[in-house]
């Protein structure tokens, strides 16, 4: 099993009108879903440790047809609330549920199976985020990954360009 | 959530590779699959088309914003509907969902809207 899941940069650099350098930058892995079918499909998936939550899109989750467990469609806050909007994406009600999933590095290699507890929105959001799912904190915290990043160091050879740190699998 | 988008999940399903008349209610239900842990050599092969299509600077420029299909290095079909996409694809090169690879291409709003 691979231990250590390289982290990639995704950048692009703009200039301000002042002739500055304005560089845009997300972090992406590669995440491998299983369909209901049998078949695998990969996504590169944004890292973003802001979102409390994972997000599989509509258009990966029910167009490619994942398996996937459900685990509830409404949340009650820690008071024992219901709230009718905690369990949106963009404005578009979600489905909670449960996905495994492998990361691969870029020469095939798979973690072991990893738990994806995400919102799974049930329609397109009409946005660029549609095409993009995103790994929240929880993921982290469920499968007791470390995450280590240093853009100082960013590789810059072959497959291995654009590293800039690994999420490490207990 | 209303009844009619719980309704709308669980509609029936025409892609090819799901058998006729399962729908997403079932789907909850159904047993949970994990992802192979050797991939096959087409899985391989899928990968490498969507590194390939993920890092071309051509492909970057000419479909931003787009999910491009691609097998062996080739775009068999882009747009910005995946079920589209898939299905102009297969049409096309006569090959199943699961030799095709999907890059979702970076567009401006990517990386400016946060």
């Amino acid at each position: 099993m691979l231990p250590d899941i390289p982290i990639v940069e995704v950048r692009r650099d703009y200039t301000t009108d002042h002739g500055r350098l304005a560089r845009a930058c997300y972090l992406r892995v590669t995440a491998v879903f299983a369909t209901r079918s049998g078949g695998d499909v990969e996504r590169g998936m944004r890292i973003d440790t802001g979102a409390p939550f994972s997000i599989v899109p509509y258009s990966l989750w029910h167009d490619v047809d994942l398996s996937w467990q459900p685990l509830g469609t409404e949340f009650y806050t820690p008071a024992g609330v219901r709230d009718p909007d905690a369990l949106a994406w963009l404005g578009v009600p979600c489905l909670f549920g449960l996905l495994q999933v492998r990361l691969q590095d870029e020469f095939d290699q798979r973690s072991k199976p990893l738990r994806l507890v995400a919102k799974l929105p049930l329609r397109a959001a009409r946005s660029h985020l549609e095409r993009a799912a995103l790994i929240g904190c929880s993921f982290l915290a469920d499968n007791s990954l470390t995450m280590t990043v240093a853009p100082h160091r960013r590789t810059n050879a072959g497959a291995l360009r654009n590293i800039v740190g690994h999420l490490t699998v207990p | 959530m209303s009844h009619e988008e719980l309704s709308n999940a669980s509609a029936p399903t025409n892609h090819p590779e799901t058998a006729a008349g399962e729908d997403h209610t079932s789907a909850g239900q159904a047993p949970l699959l994990v992802p192979k842990e050797i991939p096959s050599e087409e899985d391989r092969q899928r990968c490498a088309d969507m590194y390939w299509a993920l890092d071309d600077p051509e492909v970057q420029v000419r479909y931003a914003g787009k999910y491009v299909a691609v097998h062996q290095k080739q775009i068999l079909a882009a747009g910005e509907d995946l079920l589209a996409v898939y299905a102009e694809a297969q049409e096309k090169s006569g090959l199943p969902r699961s030799r095709i690879a999907i890059a979702a291409i970076d567009d401006d709003q990517t990386f400016l809207e946060n």
